[in-house]
């Protein structure tokens, strides 16, 4: 005869001890089981979570790109009209053209009708000295923004100016100066300054640009032509937002070279750059995103973590309490079995092996069924179907082996106490109690 | 003949912690040879079951000897006592502790637990056992389904099942009714006439015995027949 029928034979017969036992285990690992799929669960969600949002920048970035097409398309292009003979090398090295055009090219462009043209700004700009304040500047001379014939809606009823200019003629008596030169002389609007012997009220001090603009002085164009003897000379005709195809700089070329053909055309303010600027920006934006995303199920993660923290030993703890009274219980109900089996002769480690085989045994059933259920809610919890495939890859065997591990060594103990103190009883006060 | 018990002066006297201390056992002699059947009587409390839990090697007496077929049993050491009981003396309670959820077959087998017995041989001889006490047709009934008198047969055929040298019954007919109790002790009688030592401890001074001794006050004197 073997202690395993005693064992097999008692569990059936106190089946609800032992199902409640059962239940203990199976709680207590279940907590284990499913809290730890919950976190893989949680992991694998937020790895897909993140790759779809990465899919859904990537689209995102592309239909911004075509948008900025667009966009930029609609707005057109900001190109200056210079002289054919400029060289942009001796541009780039004097920061203003060394040739000049006509004044009446730009009142030619103006009457034109060219329809990619929107806004004419003819100007007169040269490196000069400020005498009175010993002062490199840029001087600009302006009249103001020149009327294009065709955009008769914008204009005054006698056609001469734009109703709503973007520039306007800089007043009779009065100069607009870079940030720069303003802070290098303390001017602010309203102040009376003295430039080649005349004096100027400052009409407005523009703001930090970081460029050459920060020393530029703008003034009516008749006087800048005045000061730099160039009469009815300029030196630079902007035409801003060109409205055109993407590929339009060529046809805009083509039109003003039809009517100026000693001009050349460049592009100033790149679209490129202006495209790549937006979706940098909007990729930083999606980047930032994905960021707080990361950062937002991390938080969770770790808010989860830390429950699980709490939860499992809590749990366990409990549970093992709970185990160890339930065979506390089970030792006492079974005294009279304990004493005659030390009265026929069975050892002290016969009966801790019936008592603690048990418990074992409780633990290996209960932690298959807390596996099962708590791999099964964990991974229900964490958004796996139960007809997924990614639902059954939760049932991995370093978590069931982990399981088993913990449940023998939380029955082992809640086991062994009353295991030995069954073993120690004395069977005669046992026996004697009769 | 040999003496398969023999206790020599042996005294015990428990003290209960706040209470007065009660000798159960005052130098008490005692022998029991092989073929005896011997009877020991006393009224509840006298120290009958400390008779007999020490006899059979399961309570250390304060003094004296307790020796079972020449073994000073109290010499030995827990596990080697434990293995010497099972293989030498039998035991038979008023309660008759039968395993609730085993039947009568697997009780009356459960000595084999104690020694590395052949499962067939043990349960040849079970089945040998039950048949000699008249309860063959419940061989698979768990306890709960036999009479009382039936209940003690079975626990009797578990203290025979090792072939014991001692048999030592503490009130084995305390619960039984008279046609039962004259089936148990005859049960008692004739193991003692196999070649059996038989030592009963009972109130009931009825009972036949070949020397029967009364207990009061912890001492023994022999009971005239």
């Amino acid at each position: 005869m073997k202690p395993w029928l005693l064992i097999k034979n008692e569990i059936g017969y106190r089946k609800v001890g032992f199902g409640i036992g059962l239940a203990c285990v199976a709680i207590a690992i279940g907590s284990l089981s499913g809290s730890i799929t919950l976190l893989q669960a949680h992991e694998a969600r937020t790895e897909e979570i993140l790759a779809q949002r990465e899919r859904e920048t990537r689209e995102e970035m592309e239909r911004l790109e075509n948008d900025y097409r667009r966009i930029m398309r609609n707005l057109g292009h900001n190109v200056m009209i210079l002289h054919a003979d400029q060289s942009r090398a001796a541009l780039r090295a004097a920061g203003h053209p060394d040739t000049y055009l006509p004044e009446a090219y730009v009142h030619r462009l103006g009457q034109g009708y060219i329809e990619t043209l929107n806004h004419l700004l003819p100007v007169l700009q040269e490196r000069t000295t400020w005498p009175e304040r010993e002062l490199d500047i840029i001087l600009m001379g302006t009249p103001g923004q020149v009327p294009v014939a065709h955009l008769t809606r914008f204009l005054t009823e006698d056609g001469e100016a734009y109703r709503n200019p973007i520039i306007s003629p800089i007043p009779e008596g009065k100069i607009e100066i870079g940030h720069a030169i303003a802070q290098e002389l303390g001017l602010r609007p309203g102040d009376t300054v003295t430039l080649k012997g005349e004096p100027f009220e400052v009409h407005r001090v523009n703001a930090a640009q970081g460029s050459e603009e920060d020393i530029m002085v703008w003034c009516n164009l008749d006087v800048a032509q005045r000061w730099l003897d160039r009469e009815g000379l300029i030196n630079i005709i902007f035409a801003l937002e060109c409205v055109c195809d993407i590929d339009g700089l060529g046809a805009i070329t083509e039109e003003i070279s039809a009517l100026l053909p000693d001009v050349q055309v460049l592009e100033f303010s790149s679209r490129v750059i202006a495209r790549g600027e937006a979706r940098q920006r909007a990729e930083q934006e999606a980047r930032r995103a994905i960021a707080a995303e990361i950062a937002h199920r991390a938080q969770i993660g770790d808010e989860l973590r830390t429950f699980a923290t709490i939860l499992i030993p809590v749990v366990l703890l409990a549970s093992g309490l709970w185990i160890f009274f339930l065979i506390l219980g089970n030792v006492r109900e079974r005294e009279s079995e304990i004493g005659i089996l030390r009265a026929i002769g069975v050892k002290e480690s016969v009966i801790v092996s019936i008592f603690l085989s048990k418990a074992l045994f409780m633990g290996l059933v209960g932690a298959v069924i807390g596996y099962c259920i708590g791999v099964a809610a964990g991974a229900l919890r964490g958004g796996a179907g139960l007809f997924d495939a990614r639902f059954w890859a939760f049932f991995n065997p370093a978590l069931l082996l982990i399981s088993l591990l913990v449940a023998l060594i939380l029955c082992a103990l809640a086991g062994w106490i009353p295991a030995m103190w069954a073993a120690q009883r004395d069977p005669a006060d046992i026996l004697r109690g009769e | 003949m040999t003496d398969i018990l023999d206790f020599q002066t042996v005294s015990k006297t428990y003290r209960p912690r706040g209470r007065s201390s009660v000798a159960a056992l005052d130098q008490v002699s005692l022998a029991v040879t092989a073929g005896q059947f011997k009877v020991v009587c006393g009224h509840s409390g006298s120290g009958k079951s400390t008779l007999l839990l020490s006899a059979g090697g399961l309570q250390k007496p304060d003094a004296g000897k307790v020796l079972v077929k020449g073994t000073d049993i109290y010499h030995l050491s827990p596990e080697k006592r434990a293995r010497f009981r099972a293989e030498t003396i039998g035991f038979v309670f008023q309660q008759f502790h039968l395993i609730p959820y085993l039947n009568i077959l697997e009780n009356v087998m459960t000595p084999a637990l104690a020694l590395a017995m052949d499962r067939s041989e043990v349960e040849q001889r079970a089945r040998e056992m039950i048949e000699w006490l008249g309860l063959a047709h419940r061989l698979d009934h768990p306890p709960s389904e036999l009479s009382i008198g039936e209940r003690q047969r079975v626990a009797l055929a578990r203290a025979l099942l090792n072939q014991p040298a001692l048999l030592l019954a503490d009130e084995p007919t305390g619960n039984l009714d008279e046609q039962n109790s004259e089936i148990v002790i005859q049960h008692l009688r004739d193991f003692a006439a196999r070649g059996g030592a038989v030592l009963i401890a009972t109130h009931d001074t009825r009972i036949e015995a070949d020397e029967k001794l009364m207990l009061e006050n912890g001492r023994l004197r022999p009971v005239a027949s």
